[in-house]
């Protein structure tokens, strides 16, 4: 029987470096500085954004000491994350979601440049934040995030 | 044992035996009306259809409807679980939110631009989905990789199934609130998923196989990396082990996991099942036994085919995958692949000629119009693709995805279950929406 | 008394003009408002005459005490306010319910003016046939109504043997003098009364009676009768003297009553059902209380004294309490069922869109008051039932510490579980959101929304203004003051001070403290928008999504499975959860026995041969002489 504290502590897991991201977003007024609440939605990626979703709950990044937090419910969120081009069958919760959230809010939308398919439909809200075509990889993304977080930048 | 998964018209049937697959004639007749049922559900899976058991109706039944957006699941799906009170009676799952139609456009487009493609119907199988693919253009076009090229592909395939069984794993301890033990192996998915990067350049090993071979990247890896690779590997197999040794005895943990969702030998073959969910319930299917690369290759199978039998098999497929990784690298790095021939630097072999093909039906080589068949074991069970080219061109694809037949078979063995069992039951089958919906 | 003797002509002329039901309810109105006033005579100890004649040495007729004025009040305003909600809502229905309606009051009305045991019994028996045969009102079949005349008529033969073994005991029928009245009268006349108050296991007749009645019947069912049987068991605990193991039986049934009607209303689905169960949960607790109060009574010193006066009250605040809420209850449910056609819970959903504000209000304050919210009424007389129960270590003796410990575990258990159900209730009907408004609104005619209102207003009223109701009723010397609480405005359960509540000072505190919220509430209406319910991002779907009042309370239902007996039912092909009332299968058994020897019986004797029927008659014939014989020698 190991003592978890002292066994987690000694992996040092979380690291100690600045996330970046080249992307451009812009600023979101009224948000609370220290704290961001992201509510994640699965538009219609290939999985492929949902798994660097889930990457970034690992120790390594450690997002709560960054402020970052997901939430379950689109009513807690100032964020919206959403993951992929919409597609015909998920527009219209999309839109539902759009109108739960309450003001002020923004959203950030990720999409795959070689999604393959023929059912995606536009997707273009005013509370664009930013655009990011690419699969940003989990630091990547952090990174944008944290721009959020901290008022946008250029 | 004959699994049908896939029916592709004119009669013609995808059926494995064990570690084969093949097209069948005339199977389609004899299908059972759920198999037959479930096919149609998925040839029309941009409607909004239902896979499942039906509903349910008394007095105080309601359909408790989780999804499409949830804050449990990641994905955007609906579970319609039909219920009085604690107990459900009855489940359907409708995938069409993430259906996209991929195969059908892939209709014209070059065989390349295909393979990367296929990937996109899932990211987190989407090697296996783009090897299987590419077996299939191979299968048409009679090529064969080189053996350094066929290695490569196995460890990265290797390595995309311990990084989705590390993910099934963490959030099968997050469903039990066990927060020490989830946050291990979490650490653990992100660290398989930096190893990838180390590998392939990508964190989820895309754009690595191409039509012949595997990218340039891929195969330009150096020793260096593949020693550093090996290392990683082996740290990560030691820790998850010891890790995995000590949860299994959390009473609580296992309490959960034992006797939910029992899906049995029976239920399973009959609905098309396949993977580590399959070898649960004591039926030794795996594509991997037919590979020459893995000489002694032995399936992990338990009994009882519930949740825990699930996790137990994923658990030891991530220490035998680790395994794998690292007997392959070995190979790799004492260079008996002697693959000095390769000239064109992707793994295809210069002389090209009428080598022996891969996969069953394959047709004449330096014809225009070809089919293809070409299979994968993926994370979560067997992926393949069956396509017919032309001119180098897609004229029509199949793909087979292995998470359609799990969520009938999930349906299936979540009733009578009450509403605490949900999260075990679903995610022991390691499933995705966008692979069942394409 | 001249009051009563109006209210009594009155109500004789409401059932005579009883074919428009307009004219026989303000008859009825009328009656109990005259009635009402002696009441309050009585109270303010105005008039304490008594009208009576002499018949072979013993007093027969009517008179007011302080006990009958108390109830008179209570019963009285509620007769008054029912009566006039049934001046419009009761024009459809038929002229034998008007009929039984007035004379079922002028029967309460006897019953609680009642000197000697004859004009009791004589009244106890028309009230409980006229409400039988008000009950008959749209009940489907024949059969329903029997088991509440059934359970009348138990009732009835205890009162007789009670009442035989008191003349027995004192040779005088009078009510009136207190002591000596032997124990056989205690026990039997107090079964008669408990029977009437619907206590465990005399409940078995209410499930399927009250699904089938309207609003106002059920209301007199279940608020009146029961508080005539309350009176009653006060006035005979008060003429006889002290025996402790019955004392202590009451306490027993009562708070088991309470529990298990709580119990029951958690796995009811029906809109009249669950008020039927709320109604035994409330008799228990009253029983509970006056059996505390002739406990502490004979113990001596002057806090078990205090105690006594104050479990009294307790008693009378939950009668009261139950008699206003209950009512209200069933009234505004009447008008809801009939604006939305329901039967069930989940039928009645967004009634608040669907029925109107009115109904909606009273379902929301009644339900409130018996899920003792404060500072209403209901809260109150929780409160001080509990608190005596806590002061039980003040019993001289080992065995009514014990009882009533238990006692307080199960009333406690009871509350719990009454919040629960009345949750279940008011979430689902009230605040469910269904429907859009009715397209033709209909004007509701002033009749049936004033007497809700004036019964929410007396729901308040009663718990707030405490201080004020209680001394009216004759129970002053309970107030004192506190700290920041002005004397006369603080509740105190003992002496010395055990535990003290100012319901008063509750309000002011809860309006203070509203008031902040209230301001918000109403002066962000600029950043303020209405959404739809979410549910993963989809409508949730007009029926078949919707989560349902029995799913509501099946987790209850399965955790306690043996007391339930939960078990799942297929029926025409669906699939649902049943439940069981145990304590009332008992009497389903007996239900089919007596059908069974009835219909044995008529078989044999009633067999259409002349000579079995003449046979028959010399054998009655034979069996009277004989007894008459025996009687008299």
């Amino acid at each position: 029987m190991r003592w978890w504290p002292l066994f987690g502590i000694s992996r040092r897991l979380t690291e100690k470096r600045d996330y970046e991201s080249a992307a451009e977003v812009r600023p979101l007024p009224g948000l609370f500085r220290r704290s961001l609440f992201i509510y994640a939605v699965d538009a219609g990626n290939s999985n492929a954004l949902n798994i660097e979703v889930a990457a970034l709950r690992a120790p390594q990044y450690n997002i709560h000491r960054l402020g970052i937090f997901f939430t379950d419910t689109p009513r807690h969120a100032d964020l919206l994350l959403v993951l992929g081009q919409p597609t015909s069958g998920t527009i219209g919760a999309l839109m539902e979601t759009l109108s739960q959230i309450p003001q002020p809010f923004g959203i950030i939308h990720i999409r795959e440049p070689l999604a393959a398919g023929n059912r995606f439909v536009d997707f273009d809200p005013p509370q664009l934040l930013a655009r990011i075509e690419g699969r940003p990889e989990a630091p990547e993304l952090l990174g944008i995030l944290l721009k959020v977080r901290k008022g946008g930048a250029r | 044992m004959n699994l049908v998964i896939g029916v592709i018209g004119g009669g013609r049937v995808l059926v494995q035996e064990r570690e084969k697959l093949r097209v069948g004639e005339r199977g389609e007749e004899e299908l059972a009306p759920e198999l037959r049922r479930l096919f149609e559900a998925r040839d029309r899976a941009g409607e909004p259809g239902r896979i499942g058991n039906g509903s349910s109706s008394g007095e105080g039944v309601f359909d408790f409807r989780y999804g499409p957006f949830t804050g449990g699941y990641p994905e955007a799906g609906i579970f319609h679980l039909h219920t009085y009170g604690e107990k459900i009676l009855s489940v359907e799952v409708d995938i069409s939110c993430k259906h996209r139609g991929i195969e059908a456009s892939m209709a014209g487009l070059e065989l390349s631009d295909c393979a990367r493609a296929s990937e996109t119907v899932a990211g987190n199988f989407g090697f296996a989905h783009s090897l299987a693919f590419c077996r299939a253009a191979e299968a048409a076009l009679a090529l064969e990789p080189g053996r350094r090229a066929e290695r490569l592909r196995l460890v990265g395939l290797e390595l995309e199934r311990i990084y989705n069984h590390l993910l099934v794993k963490a959030r099968l301890a997050q469903a039990a609130a066990q927060k020490v033990l989830a946050a291990h192996v979490e650490a653990l998915f992100e660290e398989a998923l930096r190893i990838n990067k180390l590998f392939s350049g990508s964190r989820l090993l895309s754009g690595s196989n191409r039509v012949g071979g595997v990218s340039a990247e891929l195969m330009g890896v150096d020793d260096g990396r593949l020693r550093d690779l090996a290392a990683r590997v082996e740290t990560l197999a030691r820790h998850f082990g010891s890790i995995y040794t000590t949860s299994l005895s959390s009473r609580n943990y296992m309490d959960r996991l034992h006797g939910i969702a029992v899906a049995g030998a029976q239920l399973a073959v009959a609905r098309g099942l396949t993977g580590p969910s399959l070898r649960a319930a004591g039926v030794d299917a795996d594509l991997r036994i037919a590979e020459p690369l893995l000489a002694g290759f032995v399936p992990i199978t338990k009994d009882e085919g519930d949740s825990m039998a699930r996790m137990e098999v994923r658990a030891e497929e991530i220490l035998a995958s680790c395994e794998i990784v690292r007997g392959q690298v070995e190979a790799l790095l004492g260079g008996a692949d002697g693959d000095a021939a390769d000239l064109r630097g992707d793994g295809v072999r210069a002389d090209g000629g009428a080598a022996e093909s891969r996969g069953a039906g394959a047709r004449a080589t330096a014809a225009s119009k070809a089919e293809g068949l070409g299979a994968a074991e993926s994370a979560t069970g067997t992926v393949a693709w069956w396509i017919e080219t032309s001119g180098g061109r897609v004229v029509r694809a199949y793909a087979s995805t292995p998470s359609l037949f799990g969520f009938q078979v999930f349906a299936d063995a979540l009733r009578g279950h009450i509403f605490t069992d949900f999260p075990f039951a679903l995610d022991s089958f390691g499933l995705s929406f966008a692979d069942a919906a394409r | 008394m001249i009051f009563v003797g109006i209210g009594l002509a009155l109500f004789a002329l409401g059932a005579l003009f009883s074919r428009r039901a307009f004219a026989g309810y303000a008859f009825a109105a009328l009656g109990s408002a005259s009635v009402l006033a002696a009441g309050i005579a009585g109270l303010l100890g105005l008039s304490n005459g008594e009208a009576v004649f002499s018949l072979g040495g013993q007093f027969i007729g009517l008179g007011i005490d302080q006990l009958s004025a108390e109830f008179l009040t209570i019963s009285a305003g509620v007769w008054c306010l029912v009566s006039l909600f049934g001046m419009r809502y009761a024009s459809a229905f038929r002229r034998a319910a008007t009929v039984g309606f007035n004379l079922a009051l002028a029967g309460m009305a006897l019953v609680l003016t009642a000197v000697d045991a004859l004009t009791f019994i004589a009244g106890w028996e028309i009230m409980t046939v006229f409400v039988f045969i008000m009950l008959f009102e749209r009940s489907p079949s024949e059969r329903p109504p029997f088991g509440f005349l059934a359970f009348g008529e138990l009732s009835t033969l205890a009162l007789v043997i009670g009442f035989a073994a008191l003349y027995g005991q004192r040779h005088g029928i009078g009510l009136g003098a207190a002591g000596g009245g032997g124990a056989l009268f205690l026990v039997f006349a107090s079964l008669g009364m408990i029977i009437k108050m619907d206590i465990v296991p005399f409940h078995a007749w209410m499930r399927n009676v009250y699904e089938h009645i309207p609003g106002h019947i059920a209301a007199i069912a279940s608020a009146a009768v029961t508080l005539t049987g309350v009176y009653g068991l006060e006035r005979v605990l008060g003429m006889s003297g002290y025996l402790r193991w019955w004392a202590l039986v009451l306490l027993a049934l009562g708070a088991i009553s309470a529990f298990w009607g709580a119990l029951q209303a958690v796995s009811t689905r029906g809109l009249r059902s669950l008020p039927a169960y709320s109604t035994v949960e409330s008799n228990g607790m009253i029983l509970a209380a006056i059996g505390l109060s002739t406990i502490a009574s004979a113990g001596g010193g002057e806090s078990l004294a205090y105690l006594s006066r104050f479990a009294l009250a307790a008693a009378l605040v939950l009668a009261i309490g139950h008699a206003v809420a209950k009512s209200l209850f069933f009234l505004s449910i009447g008008q809801a069922e009939e604006a939305l056609q329901a039967r069930t819970i989940d039928e009645a959903r967004g009634l608040w869109v669907g029925a109107g504000k009115i109904p909606a209000l009273g379902i929301i304050v009644s339900g409130l008051s018996f899920a003792a919210f404060p500072p209403l009424v209901g809260y109150v007389g929780e409160w001080m039932l509990l608190q005596t129960t806590f002061q039980a270590s003040e019993f001289p003796s080992l065995a009514e510490r014990f009882v009533t410990a238990f006692a307080g575990v199960f009333v406690a258990l009871a509350l719990g579980l009454m919040a629960f159900s009345m949750v279940k209730f008011i979430g689902y009907t009230v605040l469910g959101r269904e429907r859009s408004a009715p397209p033709q609104a209909k004007r509701v005619s002033a009749w049936i929304k004033g007497p809700q209102i004036a019964l929410m207003l007396l729901v308040l009223a009663a718990g707030v203004g405490l201080p004020l109701l209680l001394p009216f009723f004759g129970f002053g010397g309970l107030f004192s003051g506190l700290l920041g609480v002005p004397p006369g405005l603080l509740l105190v359960s003992g002496r010395p001070v055990f535990g003290v509540l100012s319901p008063t000072m509750l309000a002011v505190v809860l309006i203070v403290l509203a008031a902040v919220p209230v301001a918000v509430w109403a002066g962000g209406r600029r950043g303020r928008r209405r959404v739809k319910a979410w549910n993963g991002g989809l409508d949730i779907a007009a029926s078949g999504e919707r989560f349902t009042a029995p799913a509501y309370s099946q987790i209850l239902q399965t955790m306690l499975k043996n007391v339930y007996r939960t078990h799942e039912s297929t029926e025409d092909g669906g699939r649902r959860v049943a439940t069981l009332d145990v304590l009332a299968r008992p009497f389903g058994f007996l239900w089919r026995a007596f059908g069974r020897i009835g219909a044995a019986f008529s078989r044999i004797v009633m067999n259409g041969k002349i000579a079995a029927y003449a046979a028959y008659i010399v054998a009655m014939f034979v069996i009277a002489i004989v007894l008459a014989a025996l009687m008299t020698t």
